[in-house]
C-alpha cells in the first residue's frame, strides 16, 4: 500500500476514503448574498459570492460615512472543504490589493454562518496597525 | 489634516506604537489531548523576527514542522496589543496557511490545507483550540 505523505495525522488517510474528484469540490454552497450578522458593523457590510467557470468571484463591500465602500471583485486564491475527504466547498482564502493597503480574507462556512476573518495590512505609512477581524454573514 | 484612505469605517484612527507580539508569545497547547491535528505552537522572537513553530500529531512521536516567520495583527487600527497571527508553511506535497486569533485566553488556530500533491486528498479547512502553558 502507497503511503501518503502527511505532517500531521489526521492528513494519513486510506485511499479508499479519498474522494475521486482530487481538489475539485462543488462551489455551490458557498454562492450567494452573504450580510453581517451585526447591522451596524464599521467593517465588512456584505460579501456576495458567484462561481464563473472553475472559479469562486469574490465581492466584498465595506462600510462607509456615506456610501458603503465597493471592494470589488476577487477571484478566491483557494477553496477549501471540512474535511480532507469532502467534495463540498467550505471555506476560501482571498486577497484584496489596495494602494494603501492589502486585506487577506479567511473564510469558512459554518452551521448556515460564513465567517471571514480578515488580515489587514497598511503600507501607506500612516501609523496605523495592522489588524485583524472576523465578522459573521448570513445568507 | 490628512485623511486616511480607508476600506471600512473603522481604518481610521492611527496608533501611536508599533504592535506588541508578547501577548501571543509562548507555547500553546491544544485543548484536545488526543488530537490528530497540531498538538503544539510556539511563537516566538528569533534575530529581531517573529517565528512560528507548529508539531503535528504523529506516530511514533510529535511531528516537527520546523520554524517560519509569523505576521502579527492587533485587535484594530489603533490597536498596539497583538492578538493574531498569520503564517504560511510549504511542504512540497502540500502547504499550509495557518491563521490564529485569542479570545477569552483561548488561541484558536483555523488551517487551510492544500495539497499539491496527486493523492487526491480534498483540500479542507480546521479549527483548533489551544491554552498557553509554561513549558
Amino acid at each position: 500500500m502507497e503511503t501518503l505523505q502527511c505532517v500531521k495525522a489526521e492528513d494519513l488517510v486510506e485511499r479508499s476514503d479519498i474522494g475521486q474528484h482530487g481538489d475539485r469540490l462543488l462551489l455551490d454552497s458557498l454562492t450567494g448574498i452573504w450580510r453581517n450578522t451585526n447591522s451596524k458593523t464599521r467593517g465588512i457590510v456584505k460579501v456576495e459570492i458567484a462561481v464563473r467557470g472553475s472559479s469562486l468571484i469574490v465581492h466584498a463591500v465595506g462600510a462607509g460615512e456615506v456610501d458603503l465602500s465597493d471592494w470589488g471583485e476577487v477571484e478566491a486564491e483557494h477553496i477549501f472543504g471540512n474535511s480532507i475527504s469532502s467534495h463540498v466547498a467550505a471555506g476560501f482564502t482571498a486577497q484584496y490589493d489596495f494602494d494603501f493597503s492589502q486585506v487577506h480574507l479567511q473564510a469558512n462556512w459554518n452551521q448556515g454562518l460564513l465567517v471571514v476573518a480578515s488580515f489587514t495590512s497598511f503600507k501607506d505609512g500612516s501609523n496605523r496597525s495592522n489588524y485583524f477581524s472576523r465578522e459573521f454573514f448570513h445568507r | 489634516m490628512e485623511t486616511l484612505k480607508c476600506m471600512r469605517l473603522d481604518e481610521r484612527m492611527e496608533a501611536n506604537e508599533l504592535v506588541a507580539p508578547e501577548p501571543l508569545l509562548g507555547t500553546w497547547l491544544n485543548t484536545n489531548s488526543a488530537t490528530q491535528g497540531v498538538t503544539r505552537a510556539v511563537l516566538f522572537a528569533k534575530d529581531g523576527q517573529f517565528k512560528l513553530q507548529i508539531f503535528g500529531a504523529g506516530h511514533p512521536g510529535p511531528c516537527d514542522w520546523g520554524e517560519t516567520s509569523a505576521s502579527f495583527f492587533a485587535t484594530d487600527a489603533s490597536s498596539t496589543e497583538a492578538m493574531a497571527f498569520s503564517a504560511f508553511y510549504d511542504f512540497g506535497f502540500m502547504d499550509t496557511r495557518l491563521q490564529g486569533h485569542v479570545r477569552q485566553g483561548v488561541l484558536i488556530i483555523a488551517k487551510f490545507d492544500r495539497f499539491k500533491d496527486t493523492s487526491g486528498r480534498s483540500n479542507y479547512f480546521s479549527k483548533e483550540f489551544f491554552y498557553r502553558t509554561d513549558q
